[in-house]
């Protein structure tokens, strides 16, 4: 589990022969969909009075 | 000090230009295909009289005036993170197309200025709509215009033009510049009408006015046929596309398509599996409402849909056991054991063809029935349900997509390439395997 952990945060290149490169990828989807979400629902409420 | 070494940690410095720039680009295709589809609204209100187009125009051209900043401050902050980050690449890129980024700097300028005018001189040029309309089309051009630029940047990362490299006419129309070109200007349609669906069902859902009600029904109705109409032309010209790719990058292109990164197209075709299903399940809900009942077309509906459905299936059969070699996901042989009805030719090629088809199918009867106008308000909750997991399911496509275009450069990663064959994912020039005359001859060689 530990060892998992390790391969997944290691900071070496993103050569994809390990998990490291899909955990990146995911990493990436969240961040994006986070980004995205957030300006959104803050584009909404500034103007959900008008 | 040495320039460009500096590393991100936990994600690394790839993800961190990767979550910037999918960022931007899911605000700047929205921005570039709303505005045409409000002008087109606007427009259309114009011509036929009826209050709602112009209601939605002047409601979604709000909306990307507001939304503006968000994408280009993403934008801005995307190029400060290359410049630090990849700066070496960076240079050269900036040496090759100079007059390019100039050139989409200002439409970029011209392009917000426009759009603010348009949206604020709204109510002082109502007796001038035709002005006002041009106005709105004028914007749609620029953001157009600036697309046009930066796909011949991203084009050229993966096809290299084989000429100098200061031969401007060919950097520019590299050999996947125009399909990739032609791909985001139909998906900026497909993309922004799934959006201004999604929304639509979401705002439908939770009014209570009745002439809300009726609105936002038909605003979904109308989003949906911009998403679903530019989509069932995408198969076609991603076609093309996949084609420019393997005809100058070979490499890349088995990668994507047949290699250990093909999963990214099953994922992709399943997003597109939701997408033409739950659009194809809303225009036969939808034609129940028609005001001049149209059983005969709703059965044939009916069919498309289970048409849909299978030529959908057909496209995400994996074509060996080896799904996701990357992480483990191999079974039984992996590359060895080929699965049944998983191939590319000719399995996949029936599977898009035949979707296609069907699309253009059912939307010429919905459209056939749309002119007999529907009875609006009545949709039930499920088909609204169906317009949010389209909104939904485009955004999670785009991310798919471009992610594949920009990893399809790492080929086996023996190296992985920021600009195809000529300059690596460390900034190290390969000149032995350039094919751009110049670019990869050090520093003298960029004049």
């Amino acid at each position: 589990m530990l060892d998992a952990a390790f391969i997944l945060l290691q900071t070496a290149g993103t050569d994809e022969g390990s998990a490291t490169g899909i955990f990146r990828f995911f990493a990436a989807f969240v961040l994006i969909a986070i980004i995205y979400t957030g300006a959104l629902s803050f584009t909404y409420w500034i103007s959900k009075d008008e | 000090m040495p320039i460009g070494n500096i590393d991100i940690p936990i994600i690394g410095k790839n993800v961190v230009i990767a979550v910037l720039v999918q960022s931007h680009i899911l605000f700047a295709a929205f921005i570039i295909g709303a505005v045409l589809i409000a002008a087109t609204s606007e427009y259309l209100g114009m011509v036929t009289k009826q209050q709602r187009y112009e209601r939605f125009a002047k409601n979604l051209a709000r909306f990307v005036v507001l939304l503006f900043a968000s994408g280009a401050a993403l934008a801005i902050t995307f190029v400060l993170a290359l410049i630090t980050l990849f700066p070496i690449f960076f240079s050269y890129l900036q040496n090759v197309f100079f007059w390019v980024f100039l050139v989409e700097a200002f439409m970029f300028l011209g392009q917000i200025i426009i759009v603010y005018a348009w949206y604020n001189v709204w109510d002082k040029l109502a007796y001038r709509k035709a002005l006002h309309v041009v106005f709105g089309f004028v914007a749609g051009f620029m953001g157009l215009m600036a697309m046009t630029m930066i796909d011949a940047v991203a084009s050229f990362m993966l096809t290299p033009s084989e000429s100098g490299v200061d031969q401007v006419a060919s950097t520019f129309l590299n050999q996947t510049m125009v399909p990739l070109n032609m791909h985001r200007f139909v998906g900026n349609f497909s993309y922004a009408g799934f959006l201004i669906a999604g929304w639509a069902a979401w705002r439908y859902l939770r009014t209570t006015r009745d002439d809300d009600r009726e609105y936002y029904d038909w605003m979904g109705h109308f989003g949906l046929l911009w998403g679903f109409g530019f989509l069932i032309m995408q198969p076609v010209i991603g076609y093309g596309y996949l084609k420019g790719i393997r005809e100058s990058a070979p490499a890349a292109f088995n990668t994507i398509m047949l290699g250990d990164k093909s999963w990214v197209f099953l994922l992709l075709m399943v997003w597109i599996t939701i997408m033409s299903t739950a659009s194809t399940a809303y225009f036969v809900h939808k034609l129940r409402f028609a005001v001049k009942p149209t059983e005969f077309l709703r059965k044939l509906c009916v069919g498309a849909l289970g048409f849909t459905a299978l030529f959908s299936i057909l496209n995400v059969i994996p074509s060996n056991a080896s799904l996701i070699p990357q992480i483990g996901l191999v079974f039984a042989g992996g590359e060895n054991t080929q699965i049944p009805l998983g191939s590319m030719y000719p399995w996949k090629y029936i599977g898009l063809i035949g979707l296609m088809l069907v699309g253009v199918f059912v939307v010429a009867l919905y459209l056939k029935t749309a002119a007999g106008g529907f009875h609006w308000g009545r949709a039930s909750r499920w088909s609204q349900f169906a317009l949010m997991a389209c909104a939904v399911t485009v955004v999670l496509a785009m991310i798919t997509m471009g992610y594949t275009r920009e990893t399809a450069r790492r080929v086996d990663n023996d190296p992985g390439f920021l600009i195809y064959n000529c300059v690596t994912l460390d900034q190290e020039l390969t000149p032995e395997t350039c094919p751009v005359e110049g670019l990869a001859d050090g520093a003298e060689g960029v004049t």
